[in-house]
Order: structure tokens, then C-alpha cells, then sequence
């Protein structure tokens, strides 16, 4: 029966000597086609990988996972509207009355007083260098100018460090743990969550004894300092497709960097 | 364009009694030759710094310009922005770096529909807000700059790393920057404080690899629109 078929088969074929000529044609066409089309897809994606590299690679760590993405993505609608509504107004009516110099001044004053933080912790991971920069910074501008100028970085050419527990911990290899979304405060992780309480220890404000000054106090430094960065956050919402995704991937990148550094 | 010059000079010597007119062009000829030959060897010439800073300080004197002061002619001055950033920047291969996996579902008219809308956006949130005046204190310092391996088609790649002050706030910008055989060079990245824009557009486009190239395109549209 199998035999016949063949026969049969072979015969048809040989009826019609134009179909086997005409299916020859089409295989070798799909032949010729076939490495056109595989070395067109594989060498665009190879251009791209060979570009784009290290934006899969740069991320050196795996990546940061959000397991508590509904707490978080709620946080981020709760901070957003606090931000619109209670914030950026205060902030607006804030920078209309004081000047830009005294917003700077006052802004600067903060950034002085945290100067146990970054002393500890560029201790802690053993940057001598940077430890002795910062001393200098915080002496010659807290005796210059109580801590609202920038004598030492302007004037001097000291490098602020800039370093906090979150990147020391980092800095041990400590990974980012995963994504939070604080209330308030914003974009940060297990780690640096971790990192911002211990570094509450050494923060003057924390030590304030009476509530209604601490909360006066804190108040004027987020509000001052958000009278400064007016219109950041705007331009990164407005660029972004997804905002969330965009706030997490800038955080995290930014965090990334300065553990680097 | 060197080759004509030379192709055109060869010419003259072995043809005799020839007119005035026909010296007049050639000569013309050799000489606009020999110019544009100097301008792509200077262009090609052209370090990733100075294509910056020259870029930084053109898009500076736009905005510092008394005309483009104030809401008057803020029209006529985004444009003239978004021309410099389409000369500074290599928006295809921005486009491409941020949409990663999608990319490769568009055709090449998607991809162009896509590129206009993309580049129009990155032009509006982060140039047309910004008010001359807000920069009168705004210096760059060109810290170093760094070349990285070509691509496999023979694309040079460098970076260059800056530091904007402004306001008393010093802020690392670097740019990541592409020069093809006999082109310029142009950035196709800018990270600031280490976030990489093109890397943060990838990171919003990687889960949605599934969408269609139109959606996508659609949502730039609208993004746009709502912009201006």
C-alpha cells in the first residue's frame, strides 16, 4: 500500500514536472530568505543590546523587588496629593514673603546641623579623607557664618560626602532589600528605612525636647526646602508615562550612585 | 567631499582655451570643495566637550536673549530650543535605548511618528519651563570625559561628566554620547545625580513590551497635547 503511494506520488510528480521546478524555486527563495530575515531581527536587537548594555548590566545588584507595591503605590497617591494640596501651596505663599537668600541661608543651616551624620558615616566606611573635609566644612562654616553660608565649598573647594547610614550599609554590601513608599517622607527602601532611623540618632532635631518646637522646626525645614525645589517633582511627573515606575526607577538609580561614590 | 576638489583641480591642466566662465565655476567648485572637506574633517574633529559646551552655551544665550524674556515669543524661543536639542541630541537612538524591548515591534514609520512625538515631549517638560532669569547664575564645569568601547557597527561612545551649579547646588550631570563613522558627535543619554533618563523611560517601557507600537505612540500624542 505504502509502496503504491510513493509510486503513486512519484508519478504525480513526474505529470506535473513544472510543480517540482516551482517548489524548488519557492524553497530556495525561502531559503535565500531565511537568513535575510534572521540576520536582519537578531543583528537590530545586537546593535541595541551592544548600546544599551549597561542599562540591563548597570544595575549590578538584582533588582530592587516591591513586594508591598498596593501599601506603597497607595503611599505614593497620599504623598502626591499631600504635595498638590498641603505642600507646594505652603511652599508657594512661603517663597512669595522670604527672599531667596534667607530660603538659601535656612536650607543650608539644615544641611550644617546634620553634620554628625556624615561625620560618623564617612567613618564608618572608613573615608578618612572625606571625614577630615567634613570636619573642616562644618567648622569653617558654623564659625563663619553659623552654618547658613557655604564658606568651605565655595570658597575653599571643600567636597561635601554627603554620606548617610542607608549608603554605609550599602557600602558593606547590604542590599536595597526592597521598595518602600514612606508616608511623608517618600521613596525609600528596607535599607535606607533602616539607615534614616539610625541616622535619627545623631540628627539635632531629634533631641528637642519639646514636641511643638520639633514639629516647628522640621516644618520649616521641609517647607523651606521644598520652596527651593518647586517644579522638580512637576517635570519628573509630567515626563513620565508611568510616575511610579519613574519616582522608583529615579530613586533607586540615585541611591545606586551614591553608594557608589 | 575631498575628492572633488582633487577630481576638479586634475581637470583644468589638461584642457586648454577654456572660457572664463567655465575657470569661474571650477575654481568656485574647488574651493566650496575644499571648504566643506575642512568642515566635516573640523566637525569629525570635534571632540564630545567641545560639542557640549558649544551647546550648552548656544541653548544659554537663547535663553539669556532680552526677546525670549517673559512669556513674549515663548513660542518663537521653544522652537528655536527644540531645533538645538534635535542637533545636540541623537533622539533615534534615545527612542530606541528608552522603549528596549518595544522597539523592535515598530515599523519604521512608527518609529518616526514616535521619535517626533518623544523628542517634542523631552523638549517641553524639561526646556520650556524654564525661565531666563533662573539662570543668571547658572555655571557648567567640565570635569572630565571618558571614550568607552565602539559598538559592533562601529559607533564610537563616550562619556562626558559635568557639574551644573546653580543656586548654590552642585549638581553631577553626565552625558553619554555616540559618534557614527563620519558624523558628529550627539548624546543619546543624560544622567543627573546618577539617574540615567534614557534608563528611567526603559524601566517604565519593560513590562509593557506586550502593548502595541500604536498605544504607545497614542500615549506620547496625548502627553504632548496636554504639554502645551
Amino acid at each position: 500500500m505504502r509502496a503504491n503511494e510513493i509510486l503513486f506520488l512519484d508519478k504525480k510528480w513526474e505529470i506535473f514536472p513544472g510543480t517540482r521546478i516551482a517548489a524548488l524555486v519557492i524553497f530556495m527563495v525561502l531559503l535565500c530568505s531565511f537568513p535575510a530575515l534572521a540576520s536582519d531581527t537578531p543583528a537590530l536587537s545586537l546593535e541595541a543590546d551592544d548600546l544599551f548594555a549597561e542599562y540591563e548590566s548597570d544595575k549590578k545588584e538584582p533588582p530592587v523587588p516591591d513586594p508591598l507595591y498596593w501599601f506603597n503605590y497607595s503611599m505614593y497617591h497620599f504623598n502626591d496629593k499631600l504635595y498638590f494640596w498641603g505642600l507646594k501651596p505652603l511652599a508657594q505663599s512661603y517663597k512669595f514673603v522670604a527672599p531667596v537668600e534667607l530660603r538659601r541661608g535656612i536650607n543650608n543651616f539644615f544641611y550644617n546641623i546634620l553634620f554628625p551624620v556624615r561625620l560618623v558615616n564617612t567613618l564608618l566606611q572608613g573615608k578618612i579623607t572625606s571625614a577630615g573635609q567634613e570636619f573642616s566644612i562644618f567648622m569653617i562654616n558654623t564659625m563663619g557664618s553659623l552654618g547658613f553660608e557655604r564658606i568651605a565649598q565655595d570658597k575653599h573647594g571643600f567636597k561635601d560626602s554627603r554620606e548617610d547610614l542607608g549608603q554605609t550599609f550599602g557600602s558593606y554590601g547590604l542590599g536595597q532589600g526592597f521598595y518602600l513608599v514612606l508616608p511623608f517622607l517618600g521613596p525609600s527602601s528596607l535599607r535606607d528605612f533602616a539607615g534614616k532611623a539610625g541616622d535619627y540618632f545623631l540628627s539635632p532635631t531629634g533631641y528637642i525636647d519639646s514636641t511643638e518646637v520639633k514639629m516647628g522646626v522640621t516644618a520649616l525645614d521641609v517647607v523651606n526646602g521644598t520652596s527651593l525645589r518647586i517644579g522638580d517633582y512637576e517635570a519628573l511627573k509630567d515626563a513620565a508615562f508611568d510616575p511610579y515606575i519613574s519616582l522608583k526607577d529615579a530613586y533607586l538609580q540615585f541611591r545606586q550612585k551614591r553608594v557608589e561614590e | 567631499m575631498g575628492n572633488l576638489g582633487i577630481i576638479i583641480m586634475a581637470k583644468p591642466s589638461g584642457l586648454k582655451g577654456m572660457s572664463m566662465m567655465k575657470k569661474y565655476v571650477t575654481t568656485t567648485m574647488m574651493i566650496l570643495g575644499c571648504l566643506m572637506w575642512a568642515f566635516s574633517a573640523w566637525a569629525s574633529d570635534t571632540g564630545p566637550r567641545q560639542v557640549v559646551e558649544n551647546g550648552v552655551n548656544e541653548v544659554l544665550s537663547i535663553f539669556n536673549k532680552p526677546e525670549y524674556q517673559g512669556e513674549m515669543n515663548r513660542k518663537q524661543r521653544d522652537e528655536l530650543l527644540f531645533k538645538k536639542a534635535q542637533e545636540l541630541f541623537d533622539f533615534y537612538s534615545f527612542a530606541m535605548g528608552a522603549l528596549g524591548r518595544s522597539w523592535q515591534g515598530f515599523s519604521p514609520a512608527q518609529r518616526d511618528t514616535f521619535i517626533s512625538y518623544f523628542s517634542q515631549l523631552i523638549a517641553d517638560t524639561y526646556f520650556a519651563k524654564i525661565e531666563g532669569e533662573q539662570l543668571s547664575d547658572l555655571s557648567v564645569r567640565y570635569v572630565t570625559e571618558r571614550f568607552l568601547d565602539s559598538t559592533k557597527s562601529g559607533r564610537q561612545r563616550a562619556d562626558l561628566f559635568t557639574e551644573v551649579s546653580h543656586g548654590g547646588v552642585v549638581t553631577p550631570v553626565d552625558y553619554r554620547m555616540l559618534k557614527p563613522p563620519g558624523g558628529v558627535w550627539k548624546i543619546y543619554d543624560v544622567k543627573i545625580e546618577g539617574v540615567s533618563l534614557l534608563g528611567n523611560y526603559r524601566e517604565q517601557y519593560r513590562e509593557r513590551f506586550m502593548d502595541s507600537p500604536d498605544k504607545l505612540i497614542q500615549e506620547v500624542r496625548e502627553k504632548v497635547k496636554n504639554e502645551s
